[in-house]
């Protein structure tokens, strides 16, 4: 019996395998921000709601994540690859630079973060997600 | 309750004299922030700490440890305080990044500490700029 290694082939299945995880981890974190934005409870000030009459608008207290309320923010989160083995997971772009701020806060305003608190809410199931990816992969 | 290392992370800055060669001088201290926002006339550059990012736990063998998110941010004027602030970025990450003698905190044995950065983030004020790092700190309460 003899044993063909073909280390080129496999180390590419390996690769491929990895990006899909890194990809679906990317996109499972960013549902989480969303979730953590749109859905959980906020304690800050109330005001009347910027675009929508007769609607209360409850800000976000510092430490909690940001609350919503044009959608504008979330609506620029970005997935991007420009390696492989590496993705970006981004919000804001041209013209949208506040969603960095709420994230790290300035010396002004305390943080609202939201990308930090959903990279450690599914930190295990990422672990787990690219090594499902990689045992489907080979 | 999880334990909070704004002022253990203050102590550290101000014990590092890298650190307080750069910062403005404050109230007979450092201009080293955990209180947000700061106040107007504290000088620039300044260092800011974040309040928690996140707070969460670890499984250890027989008990739980805390993990503790928190951002250190170096703020200073473009015109005048740029290079110091880029300088400051990086010193902030060498002094936390995998030394976790540095930070003493009451009660707890902080048996990892990493630091992230520094990136690029915005100065609440005009003509300001800011570079921050993500320090990350594991502890073990004291038995």
């Amino acid at each position: 019996m003899t044993l063909q290694w073909n280390d080129e082939a496999l180390l590419l299945k390996v690769e491929r395998a990895v990006n899909r995880g890194i990809a679906d981890s990317l996109s499972m974190v960013r549902q989480e921000s969303f979730r953590l934005i749109l859905t959980t409870p906020k304690s800050g000030a109330e005001r009347p709601h910027r675009t929508q009459r007769g609607v209360t608008h409850v800000a976000s207290a510092p430490g909690e994540p940001f609350a919503s309320e044009t959608g504008l923010a979330v609506s620029t989160a970005r997935i991007s690859f420009s390696d492989s083995l590496s993705g970006r997971l981004s919000f804001g772009g041209a013209g949208v630079g506040y969603p960095l701020a709420l994230e790290v806060g300035t010396e002004k305003m305390e943080a609202r973060p939201y990308l930090v608190p959903a990279l450690i809410n599914k930190y295990r199931e990422v672990e787990h997600l690219v090594a499902v990816r990689l045992r489907e992969g080979l | 309750m999880s334990v909070d290392i704004g002022t253990s992370l203050r102590t550290a800055l101000v014990n590092s004299a890298d650190v307080t060669s750069r910062v403005g001088a404050w109230m007979d201290s450092y201009s080293i922030h955990t209180r947000i926002p700061v106040p107007d006339t504290a000088p620039y550059p300044m260092i800011v700490i974040q309040a928690p990012s996140a707070f969460t736990d670890e499984d250890a063998l027989a008990s739980l440890r805390d993990v503790v998110v928190r951002t250190v941010a170096t703020y200073g004027t473009v015109s005048e305080h740029y290079r110091v602030v880029e300088q400051l970025g990086y010193i902030v990450r060498d002094l936390f990044h995998r030394n976790p003698s540095v930070l003493t905190v009451a009660g707890h044995r902080v048996y990892g500490l990493s630091a992230s950065g520094p990136i690029v983030v915005p100065s609440a004020v005009e003509g300001y700029v800011g570079r921050a790092v993500t320090v990350t700190a594991r502890m073990q309460g004291a038995a």
